[in-house]
């Protein structure tokens, strides 16, 4: 009798492993299941969406930096159109939106929420060109820096997977911020990187610091709760609800998760060669948003040029692969889910 | 056996160190996951076949193109010719299954369970061709499921480029049920190699040299015999005793274990975290490692009383999962994969 129950039991299991595990392959190959069909229909009306969006141009000063760094990112539907090689048909926009599609998702990042992998990292080496950037007190220019560490970055991340790594130049060259931008959506970038060295004059101090895209303003807000409260049919305000809660929740959790997992691992690959470096965190900094960016992206402030030590250090190679080893980990430590892997803790 | 099916189940278990096929038709194979294409038209000529694999691999190394394809538990795209060599070694595996003619191939493939997304996709892709259906499934989820420990329980996986880490809790396991360390077999092979370098720096050895030797007498914990080896010195071959070196490589993957055990445990609902620590099972390659159980067993009774065991067959644990799973999934499943 208990032993009926017993095997009765393992059975129930067993349908239940086999069905998850059937799933699961058919949300490999980007097919749907009927069960499924409720998590597909998002990241297509996010396409569907997005597809009309305009180029998102962020502006951002750096607080302490000698001149203002104009940047740039681009928005792209990459992130969204990875999950969906094979959405079978246009999204029943007027069917009511099932609450359980945010339920889960709050303590998640957001790719592994939907599935989203990351083929193509895009990695910007800031300045470049006519554009020096910042210059140490021994002659050393940023732009030469961050392309070197770019170039390493690249090298690494190479030699690890799949992913297919870009640099905005490869070369000493001008990038117009529009150009940068461009090159992000044409190789339908899944997580932008741009490496930058801060210049802090008068203040002998060695700082770390990564900045992400920034939140949503208060008049985006407010066009949000204006379209919430619009009087247009259920089926568009809900897709509308959807991009926006997408997008706000891309910005506030992946872009912050990258920046600190970066963040985490630069300032430690930094420790190691000087005990007094000041951690500033990651910070959003006083960004003018026109539109956000729907992927990952951030900028690292991955040393400072203005400290004479620092700069010695600098013009070394194995410092400058230390930096780029950081900024490896820091990714990868995004893409496994913020958990830090052994090796990169010695 | 002998009766003849349209359809031949097979489950696959891709590692990093080696391979393994275990057939419904009662087929069990495995080899060594090295590829390797002659370099030129001589070698081609000496070997005699287009592409070698396992350990033929091994003994014409100087001849050949090597490629182990999944070294650190990922396949490499547009690198060193990775997806091909997967390719040929399920090729290969499955020739050695044997199919018959006519008859369907559904494979169940275990591949390294932190493999990226993508990744997972990647070996997708390189498995598709030979097969008619195909799911793929994580290593410790195989081996899990061979055992019929599909609740409250642990499986530590120690292969050679990654130990994998699956908690079972009666569905199929998640993210974070999962976890992956890079310390594994090659971990210790590099260990073993720069101590005996550093002891040794007149004596000349390699990493194959060094691999042969862990394989032979790795342990960790105590051992009475001594493990003495010949290198040469100067050309000249000498004996030399390695055993502390041995010792203090394989102890090097047990603290990243230990921790990645107590905290995947202590994540869980702690109701259960007793019955998981009764049931935690070591299989892969690594669980040959001399009283790593006891040890294992050991480092855990500060947090409870816990319970290791060692899989039977850890070469055909993942196989014999995969082909197990292959045979009870339902046929609706089979047809629209």
């Amino acid at each position: 009798m208990f032993e009926k129950i017993a095997r009765n039991r393992e059975l129930r299991t067993k349908q239940a492993i086999h069905r998850g595990i059937f799933e699961d392959n058919l949300r490999l190959i980007g097919r749907s299941t009927p069960r499924m069909e409720v998590r597909k229909r998002l990241p297509r009306a996010a396409k569907v969406a997005l597809f009309g969006a305009t180029v998102a141009l962020v502006t951002l000063f750096t607080g302490n930096a000698v001149s203002p760094i104009f940047f740039p990112v681009q928005q792209t539907q990459a992130g969204f159109t990875a999950a969906t090689p094979a959405a079978p048909q246009a999204p029943a926009a007027s069917q009511p939106l099932d609450p359980r599609l945010f339920k889960g998702a709050r303590n998640m990042p957001l790719s592994r929420a939907f599935d989203l992998g990351v083929r193509a990292i895009i990695i910007d080496p800031g300045h470049g060109g006519e554009d020096t950037g910042a210059i140490g007190r021994g002659g050393t220019r940023e732009k030469d820096l961050a392309l070197d560490i770019a170039r390493r970055l690249k090298r690494r991340l190479d030699a690890r997977a799949q992913t297919d790594v870009q640099l905005t130049r490869d070369a000493d060259l001008t990038v117009p911020l529009a150009e940068r931008v461009a090159i992000a959506h044409a190789d339908h970038a899944d997580l932008f990187v741009s490496i930058h060295l801060n210049f802090v004059p008068n203040k002998p101090i060695n700082l770390i610091e990564t900045f992400y895209f920034g939140p949503a303003t208060d008049a985006a807000a407010s066009e949000q709760a204006r379209r919430e409260n619009s009087g247009q049919g259920p089926g568009m305000s809900e897709l509308r609800e959807i991009i926006e809660r997408l997008e706000t929740q891309m910005r506030r959790e992946e872009s912050p998760r990258l920046a600190a997992t970066i963040q985490a691992s630069v300032l430690r690959n930094e420790r190691r060669a000087d005990a007094a470096v000041l951690d500033y965190g990651t910070k959003r900094g006083p960004f003018v948003v026109l539109n956000q960016s729907e992927v990952p992206a951030v900028l690292a402030e991955v040393s400072c040029l203005s400290n004479p030590e620092e700069e010695a250090r600098l013009r070394t190679e194995e410092h400058r692969e230390g930096i780029a080893a950081a900024l490896e980990t820091g990714i990868i430590d995004y893409l496994r889910n913020g958990e830090t892997i052994h090796d990169a803790k010695k | 056996m002998t009766q003849k099916s349209d359809v031949l189940f097979v489950g696959i278990d891709l590692g990093t160190s080696r391979s393994s096929i275990s057939a419904g038709n009662g087929q069990r194979q495995w080899i060594e996951s090295y590829v390797g294409w002659p370099k030129d038209f001589v070698a081609a000529q000496v070997v005699g076949k287009p592409v070698l694999f396992g350990a033929e691999v091994l003994e014409h190394r100087l001849m050949v193109d090597v490629c182990r394809p999944l070294q650190h538990g990922i396949i490499k795209e547009g690198i060193d010719r990775s997806e091909e060599a997967v390719k040929e070694i399920i090729r290969h595996l499955i020739e050695l299954a044997g199919p018959g003619a006519g008859q369907k191939v559904h494979a169940v493939v275990g591949v390294p369970s932190d493999s990226l997304k993508v990744n997972r996709l990647a070996i997708r892709k390189a498995v598709a061709e030979f097969v008619d259906s195909l799911v793929v499934v994580t290593e410790p989820f195989a081996v899990a499921y061979s055992l019929g420990l599909l609740n409250n329980a642990l499986v530590i996986d120690i292969g050679a480029g990654t130990t994998d880490l699956c908690i079972m809790h009666g569905t199929l396991p998640g993210e974070e049920d999962q976890k992956t360390l890079l310390q594994a077999g090659d971990y210790i092979d590099d260990q073993l190699f720069s101590y005996l370098q550093e002891r040794y720096p007149r004596s000349t050895f390699n990493k194959n040299m060094v691999r042969q030797w862990k394989e032979q007498f790795s342990f960790v914990g105590d051992s009475p015999e001594e493990i003495k080896v010949v290198m040469p010195v100067d050309g000249k071959p000498m004996l030399h005793d390695i055993k502390a070196d041995v010792k203090r490589a394989c102890e090097s993957i047990l603290p990243a274990i230990v921790e990645a055990v107590t905290q995947m445990i202590a994540r869980f609902d702690p109701e259960f975290q007793a019955k998981i620590r009764k049931n935690i099972v070591l299989a892969g390659g690594g669980s040959l490692i001399g009283g790593l159980r006891e040890s294992l067993q050991a480092s855990l009774k500060e947090y409870g009383s816990s319970q290791v065991t060692c899989v039977k067959d850890p070469l055909f644990a993942g196989s014999d999962g995969a082909l197990k799973l292959a045979q009870e999934m339902p046929a609706q499943y089979w047809e629209k994969l």
